[in-house]
């Protein structure tokens, strides 16, 4: 199991006698003019490694600002309110300092741009300091395509935002076309799957390793059942089609376990993915023991969650599938990056 | 004089300040050079805190940060000397500790978080400032990856 030999080989990983004893040395000679000193070090040190503006104008020069000190990267990096790249425009739109805390509302325009994007995971903040961040889109505009986030970020220590800090945010990656389903009755009839799935894929067998690859998986039980347990093998006519983009293509029992298997189409660009339970007639959900994820091999890669029920044949008939689904058109990659003066506008 | 609060911060989580520097970096001497920068950190700020929950978190949320930066510096050596690494005999333990290292640095610290430290994906999510959907997502990539590089390995 991955768990186990990753806690077995983390076990020896700990600091050594000495540099726990350098470490207490250097907590005692501390003084608080040492991060001025860094800073003030690391300036100069800009100068001769490059014209500071022109080094923090390019993003080699402004990553390298930055990892000698955040406080001088963001001091040299210009003030850039609006940014566009792949037809898409970044605006700062207002910035507001109280405490701790600095929040910055900024607008995302362009076609594909709609009241759904999301931005993958691939926003970042840099800051003079250490932060806590989050970032969520709070509007949208449908004439504009506009839609607009808040920025918010917090000072890790509690301290208040430092005047005359800047802050740089940037995004690579905008996923559109987004709809959610929270909780959709499909339409399907699970006694008709009550008996063995008549194929499964063992992932014990190398015939089966090198057509399907397990790519992971979820729940308390995944550890003990999941990466032993066999997957059904999809059928090519779906059972189901809850929403667009996602299938039902296969369900049965496997080793005792009820198996329902979801067909995720081109999910690596679109992020399709999905949560399915079963149901009975009073509303009372019954989650699955664990749930795991494979894909096909080959050029045509095809991925599937397949989700494990403790259920007994005979008690299917008291139960429906349910499902949380979540599709999107697709995403588009690119560079947005603004930089702004952390005072209220 | 030394805050007994430092020093009894780096008694009790020392060991998992510098396995999650490890972890990141992959790099004994990187790993110290965080360790260091964490409680310094630590003893500058002495920041209060609610419970040890909170104490922990505030470490790790620093030890990840300290790493990203780290890990994101142009002048991080790319190769580690082998002295630079633990070394393990079981293969096993090879085969996974050589796909950590191959493994993409933005899984890391959640690989880290979930299957060492035990904290669920929320909790993740708090220590890290990611949602948790973020998480839930990420440790999916993760494990993906994870596979491939062990079919790889082996």
């Amino acid at each position: 199991m991955f768990s186990e030999t990753y806690r077995s080989i983390n076990q020896p990983v700990a600091p050594s006698p000495a540099l726990v004893a350098e470490t207490l040395a250097r907590t005692r000679r501390y003084s608080r003019s040492l991060p001025r000193r860094v800073t003030l070090i690391a300036a100069v040190l800009a100068v001769f490694l490059a014209t500071p503006a022109l080094a923090a104008r390019t993003n080699p020069g402004y990553q390298l600002l930055y990892a000698i000190s955040p406080a001088a990267a963001q001091f040299f990096q210009p003030v850039r309110m609006r940014c566009t790249d792949s037809g898409v425009t970044m605006e700062v739109q207002s910035v507001r300092v109280e405490g701790n805390t600095a929040q910055a509302y900024v607008s995302l325009t362009g076609e594909i741009v709609d009241a759904t994007c999301d931005l993958y995971d691939s926003w970042d903040f840099h800051l003079p300091f250490d932060q806590t961040g989050t970032c969520e889109q709070v509007d949208y505009e449908a004439a504009t395509h506009t839609a607009t986030f808040l920025c918010t970020t917090q000072a890790m220590d509690g301290s208040p935002i430092p005047q005359g800090g800047k802050m740089t945010f940037s995004v690579q990656e905008i996923l559109s076309g987004k709809e959610v389903v929270e909780d959709l009755a499909v339409d399907l009839d699970l006694t008709d799957y009550a008996a063995d799935a008549a194929f499964t894929c063992d992932f014990g067998q190398p015939e089966d390793f090198d057509v399907y690859d397990r790519t992971g998986g979820s729940g308390a039980a995944y550890d003990r059942y999941g990466e032993a347990s066999p997957v059904l093998s999809p059928q090519s006519e779906p059972l189901a089609v809850p929403v667009e983009g996602i299938l039902i293509t296969a369900a049965g029992y496997a080793d005792g376990l009820f198996h329902i298997q979801a067909e995720l189409k081109n999910k690596l660009e679109t992020d399709n993915h999905c949560w399915l339970w079963l149901e009975d007639t009073a509303g009372n959900r019954l989650e699955c023991l664990y749930s795991t994820a494979f894909c096909s091999g080959g050029e045509q890669r095809q991925d599937y969650d397949e989700y494990v029920f403790d259920i007994s044949p005979s008690d299917l008939e008291n139960y429906t599938l349910h499902g949380y689904f979540c599709t999107s058109s697709g995403r588009t990659a690119g560079h947005w990056s603004v930089t702004f003066p952390l005072e209220n506008t | 004089m030394l805050s007994p609060n430092t020093a009894d911060a780096v008694r009790r989580y020392g060991p998992m300040v510098y396995r999650m520097a490890y972890a990141q970096t992959r790099s004994r001497q990187d790993a110290d050079d965080i360790f260091q920068e964490v409680f310094l950190r630590y003893h500058r700020s002495a920041p209060a805190f609610a419970s040890e929950a909170h104490q922990k978190a505030w470490l790790l949320r620093v030890t990840a940060n300290c790493s990203k930066s780290l890990v994101l510096s142009p002048w991080r050596r790319r190769a580690a000397p082998l002295e630079d690494v633990y070394a393990y005999t079981d293969p096993e333990e090879s085969a996974v500790d050589a796909a950590l290292a191959r493994m993409p640095a933005k899984y890391l610290s959640v690989i880290h978080l979930f299957y060492y430290e035990g904290y669920d994906t929320e909790e993740i999510g708090r220590i890290l400032g990611r949602r948790p959907s973020t998480v839930r997502s990420q440790l999916t990539r993760a494990r993906q990856k994870l596979k491939e590089l062990l079919k790889e390995e082996i």
